[in-house]
């Protein structure tokens, strides 16, 4: 038994223990008790395996690498499974049989695809991570006024649908490298190793592609309208699990495929510089939390781009700690949607009144988010700006800084701000429920305990053996003035009536181009296919119904052949068919 | 269906459970009837004095530090050496970024059902139009 559990994968517990939760055994609380517990159980078979775990197999003449633990897979083997161990607590309320499992088989599929060692095997839990993550957006959630239950149909299809498309270029690609790679005599073809770096222009189709693949789920610019479209609309419980794992097992992807690809670092800087614009617009907190998602994974991609150890390091503590006050952030705004039925700024404001714990709990998410020094975000991601500054990226380096003031804004100021303070609503929610509280409790723990001991966390988690001392006078003092005098700027709006007031709104975005403009642009084509089709089909229907109606006319009891037919005309109708043959007969001789 | 119909509908999932279901348990009060919170009372006022007084405070130590120390000799820019350059690039970056984003909301801003999947909803009175919801989707 031991012996059959020690050799199963990471992540698959959870993945089972999903799929057993589908069969009508538990309901209710203990339902959601049996998820918790297994999220746990599979991040103790986690941290028991061995460091260096390797799982290889051979399938169709491929050998395949299904699992492999190293040091920069680990980073996200830990975040995920803490990740999916929070959610699971967070959600003991949630006592949906689909959602519940959906959340773990998701999760599992995610650490899956970390340690996937081949692209064939990271494909399949590319796929499943889409599809488990769909019930979290499309499941019903009755009372929940920012989505209207006919249309969260609608969403979940066009989230699908960006997903799948992910996954088939991600399939062209590693079918094209598998054929050149076997044309060239690579050995393995499939490895997923270090895919590419440098400069992308002179890449191959099949390296396009497959970066492409990344890039959707990472959100890059343009590509990233999925996220601030499906995760706003997920379950309050939904939003926290998808925020974790989708676009950080791209950006773990992008890391171990494409470190030090220069595009990377350009793509980075304006993922962290756009969403922010947004972030400053909207109105739904949690399309807010999506657009500042988006922004900090600019920042990974900057981290990957450079590509230097500092850099990766960087980029990969900065996923660990972005996950948890992300988290915290989407956790503390649920815990609002829950109460109140809404997470939209019009509708809130001086909640902290009755929910003291959950505005404590948001504050620490966005001090981390903000890159308070003593919590998370400062710690990770003044390695990533170090490493820029190292490099003398002069433009690089400016642009994050204004992303971080970006931050600050939307995160670190607005989602406290308008949810539990600005102008009372006069609404009194009740404190969130004990698990709910419990869960931000230890996640925003986690957060200050990062950024109050760094080299322990950087000791216990960096893949690669880097020295960094993030609390330098000159560091914390200069990010004491850009967060100081950032926030002074917001005083100062504030007190000059300048700073937008929230508005029920929707801002449009790239997702315009598919969503209006393209059908408007295609909509005389597509009606004109759509009616030669049509036609093509009724006069198909005509040819069809005219034989059966032939054949039933001669069917029928009263029809030719359906008939009584008379001795004599049987007779005849042999001696006619002898006769016939006979002759044919004769004329072949 | 109304927000207030959502929430007392208590769809069922297999074996009678309710699924999904948001507990919105919240109540509205007059804010004006109330004894104000603390931030009403001077709280805010404090914190913002308070605020002032930190950027006053990381200022000057950051000028005597760059003044007397050698902190801002390992700097890795030439801009980093003015003692407060980062308190500049904050402010102006704050301060930009919402003028931009202001100016923004001019060319992306619509109404909230533009697409149709977002309605203006009163989390406490049913006062959603229901003929929205009822019109036909907005189909190419």
């Amino acid at each position: 038994m031991i012996e059959a559990l020690s050799n199963l994968p990471p992540g698959a517990p959870m993945m089972l223990g999903g799929l057993l939760l589908l069969l009508p055994w538990l309901r209710g609380r203990a339902l959601t008790v049996a998820s918790f517990g297994l999220a746990v159980a599979s991040y103790l078979h986690f941290l028991a395996l061995p460091s260096d775990l390797t799982i290889t197999a051979s399938i169709f003449g491929l050998d395949l690498v299904p699992v492999r633990l190293d040091a920069l897979s680990r980073v996200w083997g830990h975040i995920f499974h803490i990740a999916a161990v929070l959610s699971c607590l967070y959600a003991l309320h949630v006592e949906d049989r689909q959602q519940q499992a959906a959340g773990l088989i998701y999760a599992g599929a995610a650490i899956g695809a970390v340690f996937a060692g081949d692209l064939a095997t990271l494909f399949v839990w590319w796929e499943v991570t889409a599809v488990a993550s769909l019930v979290l957006i499309v499941a019903p959630e009755p009372g929940n006024a920012d989505r209207d239950p006919r249309t969260a149909f609608r969403v979940g299809m066009r989230y699908l649908l960006i997903q799948v498309l992910s996954g088939v270029l991600l399939l062209a690609g590693l079918l094209l490298r598998l054929a050149d790679g076997a044309a060239a005599g690579d050995d393995p073809p499939l490895a997923f190793g270090q895919l590419f770096s440098g400069d992308l222009l002179q890449a191959d189709l099949s390296t396009w592609l497959i970066f492409l693949a990344f890039g959707i789920k990472a959100a890059f610019p343009l590509l990233h309208n999925w996220l601030q479209d499906a995760y706003p609309k997920a379950t309050h419980t939904g939003s926290v699990f998808l925020s974790a794992f989708t676009t950080k097992m791209a950006i773990y992807a992008l890391a171990r495929g494409f470190a030090g690809t220069e595009a990377l670092v350009w793509i980075g800087v304006v993922m962290t510089a756009f969403p922010i614009f947004y972030a400053v617009l909207e109105n739904d907190l949690r399309r807010v939390l999506s657009y500042s998602l988006n922004n900090q994974l600019g920042f990974m991609c900057v981290g990957i781009g450079i590509g230097s150890e500092l850099a990766l390091a960087g980029a990969a503590a900065h996923a660990f700690a972005h996950i948890l006050y992300k988290s915290l952030l989407f956790q503390s705004v649920g815990a609002v949607l829950y109460r109140v039925g809404t997470a939209k700024a019009t509708e809130l404001g001086g909640l902290y009144k009755s929910m003291p714990w959950t505005t404590g709990f948001c504050i620490v998410g966005s001090m981390s988010i903000s890159a308070f020094p003593l919590t998370s975000g400062f710690v990770t991601k003044s390695m990533i700006l170090s490493a820029a500054a190292y490099e003398h990226r002069t433009v690089v380096f400016l642009a994050l800084l204004f992303a971080s003031a970006g931050v600050l804004d939307h995160s670190g100021i607005k989602i406290p701000y308008f949810a539990f303070f600005a102008h009372d609503s006069g609404l009194r929610p009740r404190e969130a429920p004990w698990h709910m509280l419990v869960a931000m409790g230890v996640t925003a723990a986690l957060c200050l305990l990062i950024g109050c001991l760094p080299g322990t966390f950087y000791g216990w988690i960096l893949p690669f053996d880097v020295h960094y001392e993030p609390y330098t006078t000159l560091h914390s003092l200069t990010q004491y003035q850009l967060l100081f005098f950032a926030i002074l700027a917001f005083v100062a709006l504030n007190k000059l009536g300048i700073y937008p007031h929230e508005r029920r709104s929707t801002n449009i975005d790239f997702d315009w181009t598919y969503r209006r403009l393209a059908p408007a642009a295609l909509g005389p084509l597509t009606r004109s296919v759509s009616r030669a089709w049509h036609g093509a089909i009724a006069a198909g229907m005509r040819r069809v119904r005219t034989v059966i109606d032939g054949a039933h006319d001669l069917f029928v009891p009263a029809g030719v052949i359906g008939r009584t037919w008379t001795v004599g005309q049987i007779v005849l109708w042999i001696m006619t068919l002898t006769a016939g043959y006979l002759i044919l007969e004769f004329l072949r001789r | 269906m109304t927000p207030e119909a959502a929430r007392t509908a208590e769809p069922t999932g297999e074996q009678g459970i309710a699924i999904g279901t948001l507990r919105a348990e919240v109540s509205r009060v007059d804010p004006t009837a109330e004894s104000p919170g603390w931030l009403e009372r001077g709280g805010g006022r404090l914190l913002i004095r308070l605020l002032y007084a930190a950027c006053a405070l990381v200022l000057v130590v950051s000028l005597v530090v760059s003044l007397v120390g050698h902190a801002f000799d390992h700097a890795h820019f030439g801009f980093e050496r003015f003692f407060a350059f980062y308190a500049l690039w904050g402010f102006a970056s704050f301060f930009g970024l919402v003028l931009v984003a202001k100016a923004w909301r001019r060319v992306v801003e619509r109404p909230e059902d533009y697409y149709g999947d977002d309605r203006p909803i009163d989390p406490l009175t049913p006062s959603a139009p229901e003929a929205a919801a009822d019109a036909p989707e907005a189909e190419p």
